[in-house]
């Protein structure tokens, strides 16, 4: 399947938007977890998994979630995240975690479920990603699960749910006409009330 | 993102993030303090004399992560697994084992950071993606459009900027974070979803079909100088671990 000029063009921008989200999102961290420490401030994880859902959702097309994951991590490296090249290794764990979901229903289908797998599944490999890189296997073992829970549950809330949220928002204001979202929901003849001037 | 005029900047931006990347490898299986610092204090070194780093830049740039590394450092010291028991308060249980542990962490995020600083600190922006083209086989349509979409950074903050005072000139006050965030997204995202298409219509329009088969302003090669810098640094990380 390849890839319209205007989709590669839509996943880009869209990522650097998430991208410039997670930058913020990082420096907002940093003060919280001085506070609640990092496993407290656990509970912010799920921005950092937004891109796939929000970008798989819209163009639904196979590797549509790594890609946009892996932009949107390149794009906080590039303009200065405090994780330095780690924020770019995370992204590709979260990456291929939030792809995963999306292919083992062979990009079929793009529900609320899906997005929340796709959420869940980020937050289970980013933790693969924080035992090989930063130390997490030295925690004790009740409080890594904890830290696990955390995660996927924000994973979950503020990665799947949000994305679902945001997108069915833009929907409304008809700019998605054009892509695989909407397309599909003519043939399903449901269209929200709202047509645009095609 | 732009260059500075150090020997780091003249090198291949792909082989450069390819060495740093190989080192953070080597960092993820070092268990040992020395090890590590010895490591980091390298990145510093190279950002010195290889890298154009003033020593004030350099405290600039690195200060906010040193809250970053006491924080981490006191997560892992009292919340990790140990035997010899220092100190132990509520919750808090802190070990010989755990106080190692959390040092060796702590120096490793800070030597993730200072090599990343390295590489985006001297790498232009066009010759990275350029030679993700050339020396990565990344395809034209995904190199361009990330190029396209990089240059939207600036953009959005002006924009947002202008969405601000728009609201301030209309007397909206911004009561809580939710909602002003609510204000904001939705108009940022579908001016850009609007723009993305004008932009593909436009490339498209002027001939861009994302092919291989074309030419370039720019291309960017692998010299002798990139493959020095990659062994050389390779090889005195890896002697480092055996120290």
């Amino acid at each position: 399947m390849t890839w319209k000029m205007k989709e590669v063009v839509l996943a880009v921008i869209l990522s650097v938007i998430c991208g410039v989200i997670y930058l913020g999102w990082s420096t907002l961290w940093l003060p919280i977890s001085s506070l609640v420490g990092p496993v407290g401030a656990g509970f912010m994880f799920g921005i950092w998994v937004i891109a796939s859902p929000i970008v798989a959702y819209i163009i639904r097309k196979p590797g549509a979630a790594f890609v946009a994951e892996v932009a949107a991590a390149a794009v906080e490296l590039l303009t200065g995240s405090h994780f330095g090249l780690s924020a770019l290794l995370v992204g590709v764990f979260q990456g291929m975690g939030s792809e995963i979901a999306f292919a083992i229903f062979r990009y079929k289908r793009y529900n609320l479920l899906t997005l929340m797998l796709s959420g869940a599944l980020a937050a289970v490999f980013a933790m693969i990603y924080n035992l090989l890189a930063n130390g997490f296997g030295y925690y004790s073992t009740g409080l890594l699960l904890t830290t696990l829970g955390i995660h996927v549950v924000s994973g979950i809330i503020l990665g799947g749910w949000l994305a679902k949220v945001v997108v069915d928002a833009l929907a409304k204001t008809g700019v998605l006409e054009q892509y695989a979202i909407m397309k599909e929901r003519r043939k399903k003849g449901d269209i929200n009330g709202h047509v645009s001037g095609l | 993102m732009k260059a500075n005029t150090s020997f780091l900047a003249t090198l291949n931006p792909s082989c450069k993030l390819f060495a740093h990347l190989f080192v953070m490898f080597l960092l993820m299986n070092i268990t040992n303090m020395k090890g590590t610092f010895f490591i980091w204090i390298l990145a510093v070194l190279i950002g010195i004399f290889l890298g154009g780093w003033r020593i004030t830049y350099f405290l600039k740039r690195l200060f906010p992560y040193f809250g970053f590394f006491v924080l981490i450092f006191w997560m892992m010291a009292a919340f990790g697994e140990g035997q010899e028991t220092i100190w132990q308060w509520a919750w808090f249980h802190i070990t010989k084992e755990s106080l190692n542990h959390g040092l060796t962490i702590a120096l490793r995020m800070l030597a993730f950071v200072t090599y990343g600083l390295l590489f985006t600190s001297t790498t232009d922006l066009t010759l990275f993606i350029m030679s993700l083209i050339h020396q990565c086989k990344l395809s034209p349509k995904w190199a361009y459009g990330l190029l396209a979409g990089l240059r939207f950074i600036p953009l959005f903050q002006s924009e947002l900027n202008q969405m601000k005072t728009a609201h301030k000139v209309r007397g909206y006050k911004e009561k809580n974070g939710w909602k002003a965030f609510k204000r904001y997204a939705l108009p940022l995202f579908t001016h850009g979803i609007r723009k993305s298409e004008r932009i593909a219509i436009a490339m498209e329009a002027r001939g861009f079909t994302g092919t291989k088969n074309r030419t370039y302003y720019r291309t960017t090669k692998i010299g002798s100088r990139d493959w020095a810098y990659l062994l050389s640094l390779v090889s005195v990380v890896i002697g480092m671990t055996f120290l």
